[in-house]
């Protein structure tokens, strides 16, 4: 009981890739996160793309894994029931700088095996992305990128590693580990684990897991960056991700045609301190617009249904500093993927992994997978892995016919709740009961999409509150939005009775 | 496929009169689809009074004003779907119904769509800071207060000066919580005068002009907003637990959009009520929806006139001869709605001639949604 082969800490992209690839195995695998629900952090709010690897140094892991990931890409989601759209991107630039930067990237994507890969006149550009600013210069287009909903993904790759045997466990924060002679105790408050190897996948906090058992060598230090979402009514108006490689220094913009049907624009980059914080930035929201009036001067903004802020986890090496007694970052920041192996062990961390992170999620996941099967040492394959999971029933996606056929069986899905993007009470059903299944507000949203479209959930909220309770067994008053203490509704009954506001008005 | 007459797209206050109007002028074949269990549309969750002053000649609450014609409508055999949302209106008429008791496809030679408005979210707006719980719009809060039965917050801010939210400000007060202020970014309230007295200054509540939300704060229930002075750009930091936005109102008009399919509003199509633009009082939504079904009968029977029964928009064009002059004209009075204030500014960009009105960011009102109407203004 609560004995395992490996524990996964961490219920993010990462955590629950490296879950279902050690289902390869013959192992006793349990999942830990700390949150109610999984993909909660870092993979909720980011840009969504998939990369076709011309970006990153040649002869890296990180090239090899993307340029293979974004190959195998289609794939993987049809294998996890993920909807995935293979848009390709273009990435241009408007000046010399820009121009120059597009050559190093072609030759170094040439070089990395990236495949399709090639330089556009501004003439092929503009047939590509006729909205864009025609005084593009260059352009450089990747049929192999493409744009995929992070939580999405993760959640399939979570829910397909329970299906192999994984357990996956909720609410469970690791409060301390012990390093055993064989093995850790890991501590979630008062629940105890014993487990010969652990991978650490905590994202933002994969620091302060990893120095549960060492001293600090890295640290993370995020920033934030700031994103905007348009309508479904604009959608149409680019067809690739669109990577802008500006003259000045700094983050371009970037747009992505979204899976869904809406565009997705940012980032800014902003320094952040709280970990926690989720926020938008008057600065970053509007450098976004001054460089959309510079790359696609007439896209309709006046389609914004929503801003949100990401994280980004950068990381340092650090050393002391006598001085303070603190850690303080080195100069320059850690680019490559960092996959640390401490001792004692087996314990690997996958520390501060950012772009391509959400490309390269299955790979990372196998490869510390394979890492920790090696240094467990007596590991066989798992005969009975299944790498399909059966996907959600997206009705919108399905013919009419057996769209009808699905309504007489269960009438469920034929009461649309969320009537901007369509969705049905059978889905929203279906999203809480799946395992693991949604218990709030977002989770129902990260499963279904519902409240994702242009009313953002001010018709459909109070309903899914009522249908989460109905499914969960609980009061209203008990569904959060997202997590502890994000409750909609205080109390059941309004403080005073009805009767006075239809006599007194 | 069952084939309808008349469909009309929504059962509140405006889809109602409509439907009963086209009745009332001979039309047989009826279908009035209600997307909620219930019609009546948002009257149901407006608890306060005021409405049926002109068409009534009596102060009634929502439901009230709403029992009155789902009372004639049940009288009536007007074929009435609930629960049930038409999921695509394509641009030959057709269209999908989607409800609990199946899945249809219907025809129809005219449809109305009365699909009522959306609120503004607060997303469209250019707030910074975190996106925790306990933000809400104003219909959003006064439905789970009023219809919920829910307790939704006690401090309370509300953002935008919309009569929603001096409505759901005066609820909330009267419910025993403490709304701090209402904040709006003009110089002046953007609602009612009346709703102005009868619901903030009658109680107190009050009204922060040229100031805006400029950021939220909390990660999970929202713990305060920043409030800024939008004359002098001083911030101040106030503690709140639920914040009201009462930003504007959107005609929800996309099956329109789908219908016409990049070109203008198909002439089988009339919109009214909220879906075509944002009504002061729902007396004039009744007035006007009553015309509208009115025009939409004589649109069906004049076609079935002239083409001996066939389906009317397989072989007419908009703006084609048959419409032209007289179609333009009934167009015209039934948006002339006497009462109307603003000037008699009309889109002649199509034959559906759209009463148009003059708002902060220009012309607005067109159905087919362009931006920038075509705009003539006329004498009576």
């Amino acid at each position: 009981m609560n004995r395992y082969d490996v524990i996964v800490i961490g219920g993010g992209l990462l955590g629950c890739f490296a879950a279902r690839n050690l289902t390869r195995y013959k192992l006793k695998i349990a999942l830990l996160e700390r949150r109610e629900d999984l993909c909660t952090g870092i993979s909720r709010a980011n840009t969504a793309i998939v990369y076709s690897g011309y970006d990153m140094k040649p002869g890296t892991l990180k090239a090899k894994m993307c340029v293979q990931a974004a190959q195998g890409f289609g794939e993987l989601c049809a294998e996890l029931g993920v909807r995935y759209s293979p848009c390709g991107s273009v990435m241009v630039c408007f000046g010399p700088r820009g121009a120059k930067i597009l050559r190093q990237k072609y030759e170094q994507g040439i070089e990395n095996g990236v495949q399709g890969i090639r330089l556009l006149n501004p003439q092929e550009v503009l047939e590509l992305e006729p909205n864009l600013n025609p005084r593009v210069v260059l352009g450089l287009y990747a049929p192999e990128a493409g744009t995929v909903i992070p939580w999405e993904l993760g959640i399939a790759a979570a829910e397909n590693a329970l299906q192999n045997g994984a357990d996956i466990l909720l609410n469970s924060e690791v409060t301390d580990i012990t390093p055993l002679e064989n093995g850790f105790k890991v501590s979630c408050g008062s629940q105890t684990f014993w487990t010969r190897g652990i991978i650490n996948c905590a994202g933002l906090a994969a620091d302060e897991i990893l120095e549960k058992v060492s001293s600090p060598k890295i640290r993370i230090f995020p920033s934030g960056g700031d994103y905007l979402v348009l309508d479904t009514k604009a959608g149409g108006y680019i067809r690739h991700v669109i990577f802008h490689e500006p003259e000045q220094k700094g983050k371009g913009l970037t747009l992505v045609p979204t899976v869904e049907g809406n565009i997705l624009l940012g980032p800014s980059e902003v320094p952040i301190e709280d970990k926690d914080s989720f926020a938008t930035s008057s600065e970053g929201l509007a450098e976004i617009k001054a460089l959309v009036s510079e790359v696609i001067p007439s896209l309709p903004l006046e389609h914004v249904i929503r801003s949100f802020g990401a994280i980004r986890p950068n990381p340092y090496w650090v050393h002391l500093d006598p001085l303070s007694g603190r850690y303080v970052p080195e100069d320059k920041g850690i680019n490559s993927f960092t996959i640390l192996e401490s001792s004692p062990g087996p314990f690997l961390s996958l520390i501060g992994i950012k772009t391509p992170g959400l490309t390269c999620a299955n790979e990372l996941g196998k490869y510390v997978a394979n890492k920790m099967a090696e240094a467990l040492g007596d590991v066989v394959p798992n005969p009975a892995f299944n790498p399909k999971r059966p996907a959600p029933l997206r009705l919108n996606d399905l013919p009419l016919a057996q769209r009808a056929r699905l309504v007489e069986e269960n009438p469920l899905y034929g009461k649309i709740v969320c009537r901007c993007r369509k969705i049905t009470e059978g889905e929203i059903v279906d999203s809480i009961r799946r395992k693991p299944g949604a218990v709030t507000i977002d989770g129902v949203k990260r499963r279904t999409g519902s409240g994702t479209g242009r009313c953002q959930g001010s018709f459909c909220t109070q309903r899914i509150i009522e249908i989460l309770a109905r499914e969960l067994g609980c009061s209203p008053a008990e569904i959060c939005k997202d997590g502890k203490g994000s409750y909609v509704i205080r109390n059941m009954n309004n403080s005073s009775s009805g009767k006075k506001a239809t006599r007194n008005d | 496929m069952i084939e309808y007459e008349i469909v009309v797209i929504g059962g509140g206050p405006a889809g109602m009169a409509a439907a009963l109007s086209a009745k009332e002028a001979g039309i047989s074949r009826i279908l009035l689809v209600e997307r909620e269990e219930a019609l009546g549309g948002i009257l149901n969750q407006c608890l306060h009074t005021g409405f049926g002053l002109t068409y009534f000649g009596q102060e009634l609450n929502g439901p009230q004003y709403a029992a009155r014609f789902i009372k004639k409508i049940e009288q009536s055999d007007l074929d009435v779907l609930t629960s049930t949302a038409v999921i695509s209106l394509q641009p030959d008429g057709r269209m999908i119904l989607s409800g609990a008791s199946g899945l249809q496809e219907i025809k129809a030679q005219a449809v109305i769509l009365a699909s009522g408005c959306r609120e503004r979210p607060i997303g469209t707006l250019p707030v910074t800071g975190t996106r925790p719980s306990g933000i809400f719009t104003a219909g959003m809060a006064q439905k789970m207060v009023n219809l919920g039965g829910y307790d939704i917050g006690s401090r309370i801010i509300i953002l935008g000066s919309g009569d929603v939210g001096m409505i759901v400000a005066r609820r909330m007060v009267l419910l025993g919580k403490q709304v701090i202020a209402v904040i709006e970014k003009e110089a002046t309230c953007g609602g009612l005068l009346r709703n102005q007295i009868q619901c903030l200054e009658r109680y107190g509540i009050p009204l922060w002009t040229r100031c805006t939300v400029s950021k939220i704060h909390g990660t999970k229930r929202i713990s305060a907003v920043t409030v800024q002075n939008l004359e002098n750009g001083k911030e101040e930091y106030i503690p709140c637990d639920t914040l009201i936005t009462s930003i504007g109102l959107i005609p929800e008009r996309e099956l329109a959009e789908e219908a016409a399919a990049g070109g203008p509003i198909p002439d089988w199509l009339f919109l009214c009520g909220n879906a075509c633009y944002v009504h002061d009082l729902v007396d004039d939504v009744t007035y006007e929806a009553e015309q509208v079904g009115r025009k939409a009968t004589e649109f069906v029977l004049k076609v079935k006139a002239s083409n001996s029964g066939q389906a009317a928009h397989t072989h007419k064009q908009p703006g084609s001869s048959l419409y032209e002059g007289d179609y333009h004209k009934q167009q015209i009075e039934i948006i002339n709605n006497p009462q109307e204030k603003t000037q008699n500014a009309y889109c002649i960009g199509c034959p559906k001639t759209c009463r148009l009105i003059l708002t902060a960011q220009g012309w607005k009102g067109a159905i087919c949604g362009r931006k920038d109407p075509l705009v003539s203004i006329r004498n009576n």
